[in-house]
């Protein structure tokens, strides 16, 4: 029983951090180009 | 034995490198004064918040203390994760300490204290977070330099030099870019590691099977490799200490603070804590399944690793192809720079502005105060390459960064919720906490080097010692504020 809670919680991390790798990928970008848009004004 | 190829993966590790190094260098530019230097002028928006922090909290260090959680322990390693978990989401949903932190637009935590208890409780919250987190961050480059020296099988005797020129690249950046450099390069690197840790986590699912892994473990380790609570054998003690550490350091680390203290306000400094909380998860789990596939690998090969702590480097030295091998590398050494650029950072801001700053009587210029924060990195860095090379680090990893974190984790957190949620608290109290919260921990690190007393530090223990720390130091602050209280009214 504990092996596939312990498969679940493993399986869950791997998705939420490929998901999360995706969209800081993207949004992350533009947060650096917002930063330095803000810091040359 | 190793898979790695100087051409092929040689080149991944040289090309990143070059990148990182120009894009940290091409940031100073927006670099003007101090706020931009230690804060990033307070213009941190979620993302990138996100990014720099999972990346901060990520090094090669982070990843071998875990991966040997894992080899150790099986799945039960996985719970100071956990811990942290739960601490980061709780303390992020409800702003309990950051909130007030942010608010009051301090630069570190110190500076909040000074506040309500003075400047003398300031310098001296300051003197211990410095000497905590510099003894914290005193084995990383050694743990860095020998997991390269495994994984590109280098000769030992070139440790040193790489220990300096891994040192001497992260301090480059950090000193001229601040800041600025630590948040876009932390950006980079923590997509590169996220790319090279899901690949090794994919190739030992695809490998070895989660039926194997499961299987062996059973057979090995029992229940108890799968539940932390079964028969003690994680202990008792150490999950208790797991949740203090956590929730202390969620509060207090100076890294971990400093997002939250760059961000644009409380509000999205509380989003960056309740976001990122899920990557504590994959801070510990992932390594820790990676340390479980290493495990299994060596009982078949029959070749297990000397040290526990090598495991990691030994493994994926052996089962990664070439070319997977340069990028797991070069995403290695990402989060080693991540870690450490933020990590030099973070002490040299604290001794800036809570150990000089107060001493000084005239504001410092721009110019002098850039120049001042710079020598303080370069200094902190040649104080890690000389610690890094003669301290023999004895137990495990994880153990001995909890010990040297709670020097000031357990005394900082104290002071934090009583600054924060207790009026009757003063400065009597806060020097107590201070006091007895340096001075347990240390002493138990003293006692593990002697001959005299590594027995009695040995029948203590690391987690009990923790514990009491903890407790301790809570109840010197209660009785040095009630001290206090009670001569001011028999006076």
């Amino acid at each position: 029983m504990e092996h596939y809670l312990w498969f679940g919680i493993l399986l869950i991390t791997i998705v939420w951090y490929a998901i999360v790798t995706v969209l800081v990928g993207f949004r992350g970008a533009a947060d650096i180009l917002d930063m330095i848009k803000r810091l040359r004004k | 034995m190793t898979n790695f190829n100087w051409y092929i993966d040689g080149s991944i590790v040289i090309i990143y490198l070059i990148v990182i190094i120009s894009i940290g260098l091409w940031m100073r530019r927006f670099v003007h004064n101090v706020a931009d230097y230690l804060v990033a002028g307070r213009q941190v928006d979620l993302y990138l918040g996100i990014a720099s922090l999972a990346a901060t909290e990520f090094g090669i260090v982070t990843c071998m203390a875990n991966a040997e959680l894992g080899y150790k322990y099986g799945f039960a390693g996985i719970t100071p994760g956990i811990m942290f978990v739960i601490a980061m989401f709780v303390v992020g949903w409800t702003g309990l300490g950051i909130r007030p932190l942010r608010e009051q637009e301090a630069i570190t935590l110190p500076e909040l204290f000074d506040k309500k208890f003075g400047q003398k409780v300031r310098i001296a919250s300051g003197v211990v977070i410095v000497l905590g987190g510099l003894l914290n961050m005193g084995v990383f480059l050694r743990m860095a330099g020998d997991f390269l020296t495994v994984v590109m099988d280098i000769d030992i005797q070139y440790l040193e030099i790489l220990m300096t020129c891994l040192l001497l690249i992260v301090a480059m950046y950090t000193i001229l870019g601040g800041m600025m450099s630590v948040l876009v390069t932390d950006y980079f690197q923590f997509i590169l590691m996220s790319i090279g840790l899901l690949a090794v986590t994919g190739i030992c699912f695809y490998q070895f099977g989660w039926e194997n892994l499961t299987a062996h473990l059973e057979a090995t380790h029992g229940a108890k490799a799968f539940n932390p609570f079964h028969d003690g054998a994680y202990g008792i003690d150490r999950i208790i200490l797991d949740l203090l550490v956590a929730f202390a350091a969620v509060l207090t680390w100076q890294t971990m603070l400093s997002r939250v203290l760059s961000a644009k306000d409380a509000e999205t400094g509380q989003k960056i804590y309740k976001a990122t909380a899920p990557f504590f998860l994959v801070r510990f789990g992932i390594p820790a399944f990676i340390g479980i596939a290493a495990f299994y690998y060596f009982s078949q090969t029959g070749n297990l690793p000397e040290k526990d702590i090598m495991a990691f480097p030994h493994f994926v030295a052996e089962i990664l192809p070439v070319g997977l091998l340069g990028l797991l590398i070069a995403g290695m050494l990402a989060a080693d720079m991540s870690t450490n650029s933020s990590y030099l950072l973070a002490w040299s801001s604290v001794i800036y502005n809570d150990i000089l700053a107060p001493f000084h009587k005239h504001e410092w210029s721009a110019k002098k105060s850039l120049y001042t924060n710079r020598m303080l990195v370069a200094g902190i860095g040649i104080f890690l390459l000389l610690y890094g090379l003669w301290y023999p680090l004895k137990g495990d990893l994880w153990g001995y960064l909890q010990v040297t974190g709670t020097v000031y984790l357990a005394s900082m957190s104290v002071i934090l919720l009583a600054t924060c949620y207790w009026e009757k608290a003063n400065d009597w109290g806060a020097i107590s906490a201070i006091f007895v919260g340096s001075i347990l921990p240390i002493s138990f690190l003293i006692m593990q080097q002697l001959d005299q007393t590594k027995a009695m530090a040995e029948s203590i223990g690391p987690y009990k010692s923790g514990i009491a720390t903890y407790f301790l130091t809570a109840l010197a602050m209660i009785i040095g504020s009630y001290f206090k209280r009670m001569l001011k009214m028999n006076t």
